[in-house]
């Protein structure tokens, strides 16, 4: 057969479409609408600080503020969700159950009894409640039981069940009474780190009893004795509303209650049916204030602690308006607090063992009652403020509570930033006043400069205020603690450029950091500072050229450094392009310390993230005109960052730019192609995956033809084999080889030898002839696989055969083959046999095909390509009608790609009738 | 069949002077014929002299006759009749008044103690003849004191002020107590009323010994006019904590104590009996002696405890 | 009037580092319906891109692409027409029409769109409609490094298309359109 002869110019010029210069087109900016969008968002982007603009951002943040306002004060009067929800209160109590990892072991004094696990005890446990509910005497023992945490947990959750269970039976004294047992625990504050969790534990039950006794009041005083509805309560229903009978059981439940003789199981069942107050009478509130004083009575400081929180946390069901009882709460833990603090004798009970550890016990406590205080309702926190002797004298302060570091803290964190910002210097004078054990001083002046960066500028007395701070943290030895406020402040130094201080706290470091290396702490702290530093400047030069800069980088080790180093290069790799030779030598040591910490630790993640920065930074690195330095850079980055597969291939990628540069940009680029080639031959064997190799070959070889390296650009095509054959004998094990991908490429590499000079020594086919050998080598090799490139051999070769190609390389230097071998009979030949080679093997590739309709449109893809590539002869028809019959056979006869073959066919048979007649 | 009493308050609590309305109420399954309906009212003093708080020639006489403070019959039919099978309800009603009670005294409180109770009971019988045994019920109901009845505003709330230092103390203390002094003050209502809590506050002024627990107990004393003799008994009803380990000096702790129903009524004085009612305010110190005896008396004088006890005093009629 | 922006080649960050400042500055979302593009876009931060100029985009796969879920071919049928997309390396010899016919007949489509060779291109051969909007970002190409950076627009109204080509010449874009309706003979010879 012969191939069909193309005028490929010819073709192109005739089938073209006419083109004709547009007046208009829908991307045209509109001289009205569009044009004037486009000028304002222009304007938008620059003229940011427009005065006019963001007094209109002012209104419209006053209207939302007004809307804020209004939508808490509605919260507010609706009484359910104007008070911390109950989501947040089971938040905080899975975090107080959380933050206190206590040992596992918890020992248990007095009131083990009802921890008892022995079953026999458990049977006489109601009788044992009985007289011990009669006997007015607290049970002292000094024997300590020890159970697991786990078994204490599940005993509560049993005693719980047991509780609804006697409450469910009718049996409420019972009930009543394992609940005061239960509540009783409380008494024992020596589980110290079990504190917390028991507490979480024991207010679950009281609680539920609450729960119960409300519920079973509601009912009588909604429901007749057989159960008629009489009156349905309204939410905020009065005690006038309730019937004397629910008033009398309601009276009751108090005086049971009030029989307890111990103080804190007294406090804690009263503030369970707390809010039944409300069926008694209507001036319920002040039970609260009643109660707050009845806890003064607990001397122990964690018990009281948890207590004040329990009633808290009840008191919110009440809805109050008044928030007296929180404040005397924070009152009288300040009492306690100001004696652990200051009595060191009188108060030595054998498990305050560290008082610092019983402070951090009783700081959550603290902070959510302070966030009660401001949840409440209360708007006016400036006026609060006051009360604790800020903004005001501190002696006339009327609350009367101590002013205590911890206190302190949590009052700061509770407080709007804009009202911390506007008292920003009372406040540090007032930290300089509170010095005590029970929080280190440096981490309100942390929390005080977190407030400020979070209040919206302007900050009025930022200067006096870092004037105070600098100096109480230049007394700091402690690097950690120093570190820890001037980061908390460095924002507002950045914010307000107050350089000044910048120098001051980077000589405060470096001196500190001169006696040792920085812990884990510090180095979190310098990482944070030197993040700041490096997000804050627009272009990392200005980082730079800080003072020091470089010198408290270099305090930095491990991990904190890569993660500090990745910010720099995310900060560098922002902007279009790195061209300071200093910068990027800079950036280039940073990338080799990141490089040279990945080691298997690394989650992927993270090995992900190093790789993408390393490369990108790679990519923006711009020598400009020097590209020979730029090449250099290109061998030391695959030298430097050996670990990261994905970079060579952009190396690759970036070597051969440089070569298509050269070429385009210089006239003697011929040494400098060569390195180039040389470097990418060198970098593309060490690339793991086949596939990328081989796409990387033919990249390069395409390269090399445009410099006109053309036997260059014959090696790399076979090393582009090469790595089609390695990937072959493994495309047989793995599922998971891409051989669409593969395919692809092989078509692509056809398409290549198009312009490449055969002059090898095999002769024109020898490409084709391996690519052949390499599917009959691979007997695996699906047929599908096989169709496609042995109808590649055929298109190449009738390409080839023409007498003007379809394209030739740019490069005049390189001869394309048909003014090569231009009348060469032997050439002809060649092409002719091997795509006589292809075609018999075609029949077989498509008859292997097990698969029906891949079968057909094989057959299919075969006839269009016989079709295409070869004269209309009888043998042309003959074979490709039994592809069609094939494709029949196979196919639905409505398929699209049937019928258009088939047409097709007719088509070039009439073409032939024409051509015959 | 059954027979049942059912007051108009499900509280069973009524006022001297008012009237007192229930119904009888029967559930038959067979007509049942009545000679007459009968509902009787009682309420008694029963004084009782317990074996060990008297002693053995006073046990012998332990029973003192019962003070009878009212009885009375009412026919709700006095004229024979018959009942009709089902649900049927009878009404009644009675007046609490002191004309009615006549000579007998006055109206006391409901109170279950130790050796004194008043209790007042409804019983009603339907006498069938003399063939057929009578069907009755009893239910007792509750007499307190009416507070709108008091003339005028109630009484200013009379408090007493309190030292409790170790000079104050008859019995011996420890000689830590001793060297170490304390003060402890407070103020305390004497009078209040029965639905009051008993109200005061406390301030531990100084101590140098810790403090291990500040209870406040109501005793109760009952006293009997036996023949010549008054046989006095002190029980304790109810022991409050008010303070659990070492409080904070000078920081005033509040007294809050709700009186427990039926063990207390309005102190009574009348002749043959005596109901009254003290407080006792007891201090207890850490010492290794007390953890010895965990669960001794709060009442009997310790080393290690001291008390103050407000004699004469307590609760109203209110 | 549904507008349909093709492009393809962008090469970034390999060949180019953006796409034109000129082209990006026209290419505002809100205005096209469908993008199709041609492959070779090659990080997924092009991807990102287009996909903000317009959700509805279609992509496949050209030989450098990172991302391996992009298809070979894809085909989606946009008002009366029916697009076909392809990258175009594998064709042999790169460009050529026949070859291109054969995959418009596989495809089954009205207007194929395929790129690779960096040049644009639209002819009218087999009944069919091929265009190549060429390189976006005028990155060299497997046959030349002569490009001019240029993408295709093309408005579909019910039969007709008007092809809108951009191209960068000399830092200026030139705008040129081709018009063609889709004919009875051309469905007649399918």
């Amino acid at each position: 057969m012969e191939f069909r002869l193309r005028d490929y110019e010819g073709e192109e010029i005739a089938a073209a479409l006419p083109r004709v210069p547009a007046l208009d087109h829908p991307l045209a900016p509109c001289p009205f609408s569009s044009s004037q969008s486009q000028g304002v968002a222009g304007c938008e982007k620059v003229d940011f600080d427009d005065p006019l603009r963001v007094r209109t951002t002012d209104v419209a943040e006053c209207v939302e503020d007004g809307k804020h306002v209004d939508g808490d004060l509605r919260r507010i009067l609706s009484s359910e969700d104007g008070h911390l929800s109950t989501k947040e209160w089971a938040l905080f109590k899975s975090s107080l159950m959380q933050k206190f990892s206590c040992s596992n072991m918890i020992s248990v004094s007095f009131t083990s009894d009802i921890l008892a696990r022995n079953s026999k005890e458990y049977k006489t446990l109601a009788d044992m409640h009985m007289e011990e509910l009669d006997d007015p005497e607290m049970v002292v023992r000094e024997e300590k039981k020890v159970i697991t945490r786990q078994e204490y947990v599940s005993r509560l959750q049993e005693l719980k069940g047991e509780i609804s269970q006697a409450w469910r039976a009718d049996d409420r004294i019972k009930a009543l009474k394992l609940s005061i047992k239960v509540a009783r625990l409380l008494l024992d504050t020596s589980g110290f780190q079990f504190y917390p969790t028991l507490f979480v534990l024991v207010i679950d039950i009281m609680d539920m009893l609450g729960d119960l006794v409300w519920e079973r009041i509601k009912r009588k005083a909604e429901y007749a004795d057989d159960g008629t509805l009489i009156y349905s309560l309204p939410e905020k229903f009065q005690s006038a509303d309730i019937c004397s009978e629910a008033k009398e059981t309601c009276y009751n439940w108090f005086c049971k209650i009030g029989s307890i003789r111990e103080l804190l199981p007294r406090i804690y069942l009263e503030l369970a049916i707390l809010r039944c107050w409300r069926f008694l009478g209507d001036n319920f509130l002040l039970n609260l204030q009643r109660l707050a004083m009845m806890m003064r009575g607990v001397a122990d400081p964690l018990a009281s602690a948890f207590c004040h929180l329990y009633m808290a946390h009840c008191a919110r069901t009440l809805h109050p308006i008044d928030i007296g009882y929180l404040i005397m709460s924070l009152s009288n833990i300040g009492i306690l607090l100001q004696r652990i603090i200051v009595d060191k004798e009188t108060f030595n009970s054998h498990y305050y063992k560290n008082k610092k550890m019983l402070i951090s016990l009783m700081e959550p406590a603290i902070e959510w009652i302070m966030k009660c205080i401001f949840m409440d309702g209360y708007q006016k926190s400036g006026n609060l403020i006051s009360k604790f002797g800020i903004g005001g004298n501190l002696l006339q302060s009327t609350w009367n509570i101590p002013c205590i570091s911890v206190i302190l803290h949590c009052l700061l964190k509770q407080l709007p930033a804009e009202v911390v910002s506007n008292n920003a210097l009372e406040i540090a004078e007032l930290f300089e006043k509170t010095i005590d054990i029970s929080l280190d001083q440096h981490f309100n002046y942390r929390l005080l400069g977190n407030k400020l960066c979070e209040s919206h500028p302007p900050v009025p007395s930022a200067g006096p205020v870092l004037d105070k701070v600098i100096q109480v943290i230049s007394q700091y030895n402690n690097l950690n603690e120093y570190l820890i406020v001037a980061d908390a402040y460095l924002d507002i130094i950045l914010q307000y450029s107050m350089d000044y201080y910048l120098s001051v706290i980077f000589d405060g470091i470096l001196k500190r950091a001169k006696i040792k290396r920085a812990d884990e702490n510090e180095l979190e702290s310098l990482q944070s500072v030197l993040v700041k530093l490096v997000d804050h400047f627009d272009a990392l030069e200005d980082a730079f050229a800080l003072n020091h800069f470089l010198e408290i980088l270099d305090l930095l080790y491990g991990s904190a450094r890569d993660i500090t180093s990745m910010h720099i290069l995310l900060k560098a790799t922002r902007t279009g392009h790195v061209c300071d030779p200093r910068a990027i030598q800079f950036l280039f040591e940073i990338s080799q310390a990141l490089h040279d910490s990945i080691d298997i630790s690394n989650t992927n993640d993270d090995y992900q993230q190093r790789a993408f920065l390393i490369t990108r930074f790679v990519h923006l690195v711009d020598f400009g005109a020097e590209i020979e330095r730029h090449l250099t850079f290109l061998i030391e980055c695959r030298a430097a960052f050996h670990h990261i597969d994905e970079l060579k291939d952009t190396l690759v990628h970036l070597s051969n730019n440089l070569a298509v540069k050269a070429i385009k940009d210089t006239d003697k680029y011929l040494s400098f192609l060569k390195s180039c080639l040389a470097f990418n031959e060198v970098t593309i064997p060490s690339i793991s995956n086949s596939i990328r190799c081989m796409t990387l070959y033919l990249e390069t070889a395409e390269v090399a033809l445009f410099g006109g390296l053309d036997s260059h650009a014959e090696g790399l095509v076979n090393s582009a084999i090469n790595c089609l054959q390695c990937l072959n004998i493994t495309a047989g094990f793995h599922k998971s080889v891409d051989v669409d991908q593969i395919l692809s490429l092989t078509c692509k590499m056809c398409s290549l030898l198009v312009m490449i000079p055969g002059i090898h020594e095999e002769g024109i086919a020898f490409f084709a002839r391996s690519l052949i050998s390499v599917l009959n080598y691979q007997s695996s090799t699906s047929s599908r696989i096989k169709v496609k490139i042995f109808c590649a051999v055929i298109f190449l070769s009738a390409s080839l055969s023409q007498y003007r190609l379809p394209y030739h390389a740019i490069n005049a230097e390189v001869v394309g083959n048909d003014q090569l071998f231009y009348g060469e009979p032997s050439y002809h030949q060649e092409l002719s046999s091997i795509s006589t080679l292809a075609l018999q093997n075609l029949d077989d590739a498509i008859g292997e095909e097990s698969h029906l309709v891949t079968r057909g449109s094989l057959a299919l893809e075969a006839c269009n390509c016989l079709l295409t590539c070869f004269n209309g002869s009888c043998e042309l028809f003959l074979k490709c009608s039994g592809l069609i019959e094939i494709a029949k056979s196979c196919l639905h006869p409505k398929d699209k790609y049937l019928q258009s073959t088939v047409n097709f066919f007719d088509k070039c048979s009439k073409k032939k009738e024409v051509a015959f007649s | 069949m059954s027979i049942e009493l059912k007051l108009s308050r499900p509280s069973r609590v009524y006022r001297p002077g008012e009237s007192v309305e229930g119904k009888i109420i029967t559930t038959l399954t067979t007509p049942l014929s009545y000679h007459k309906i009968l509902v009787t009212v009682t309420g008694a003093v029963n004084l009782q002299v317990r074996g060990g708080v008297a002693g053995v020639i006073e046990s012998l006489y332990s029973a003192v006759k019962p003070l009878c403070i009212i009885k009375k019959s009412i026919e709700v039919a006095s004229s024979a009749g018959k009942l009709a099978p089902g649900r049927t309800e009878i009404p009644f009603s009675f007046s609490l008044s002191s004309q009615e009670n006549g000579n007998h005294g006055a109206f006391y409180e409901t109170f279950h103690g130790g050796n004194i109770s008043i209790q007042y009971l409804i019983t009603a019988d339907i006498m069938r003849g003399y063939l057929h045994k009578s069907l009755s019920a009893t239910l007792e109901f509750i007499v307190e004191s009416d507070k709108a009845s008091l003339a005028g505003p109630p009484v200013s709330p009379e408090s007493v002020r309190f030292y409790i230092t170790q000079d104050t103390q008859k019995h011996q203390l420890l000689p830590e107590l001793l060297t170490g002094r304390f003060r402890i003050t407070g103020k305390i209502l004497t009078e209040c009323s029965l639905m009051d809590p008993i109200r005061g506050e406390l301030v531990v002024e100084a101590s140098a010994v810790p403090i291990r627990s500040i209870d406040v107990q109501l005793l109760r004393i009952e006293s009997i006019l036996a023949g010549e003799r008054i046989i006095a008994d002190t029980s304790v009803i109810q022991t409050t904590q008010i303070a659990d380990g070492d409080v904070c000096k000078s920081l005033t702790l509040p007294i809050y104590v709700i009186l427990p129903r039926l063990l207390v009524c309005p102190t009574v004085r009348a002749g043959p009996f005596l109901i009254e009612f003290q407080i006792s305010i007891v201090i207890s110190f850490q010492s290794t002696l007390s953890r010895l005896y965990p669960k001794s008396d709060l009442r009997t004088p310790r080393p290690w405890v001291s008390a103050y006890l407000l004699s004469q005093t307590i609760i109203s009629v209110m | 009037m549904v507008l349909v922006l093709a492009l393809g080649d962008l090469h970034i960050p390999h060949r180019a580092p953006d796409l034109p400042a000129k082209f990006k500055s026209m290419l505002v979302p809100g205005k096209i319906q469908h993008i199709i593009c041609t492959g070779n876009l090659c990080i997924k931060e092009v991807h990102d891109y287009l996909k903000s100029l317009c959700p509805d985009l279609h992509v496949t796969r050209g030989e450098y692409d990172e991302d391996t879920r992009y298809p070979e071919t894809k085909t989606l049928t946009i008002g009366q027409f029916k697009l076909g997309l392809c990258h175009g390396h594998q064709i042999i010899p790169w460009g050529d029409l026949d070859s291109l016919a054969m995959l418009q007949r596989q495809l089954d489509v009205d207007i194929l769109v395929t790129g690779h060779t960096h040049q644009f291109k639209a002819y009218k051969h087999e009944g069919g409609v091929v265009i190549n909007p060429g390189s976006a970002t005028g990155a060299y190409s497997s046959i030349t490094y002569d490009v001019n950076p240029s993408f295709v627009l093309m408005d579909i109204d019910s039969l007709r298309v008007v092809v809108y080509v951009y191209e960068l010449i000399d830092g200026e874009v030139k705008v040129d359109k081709i018009d063609f309706k889709k004919t009875a003979t051309a469905n007649a010879s399918q």
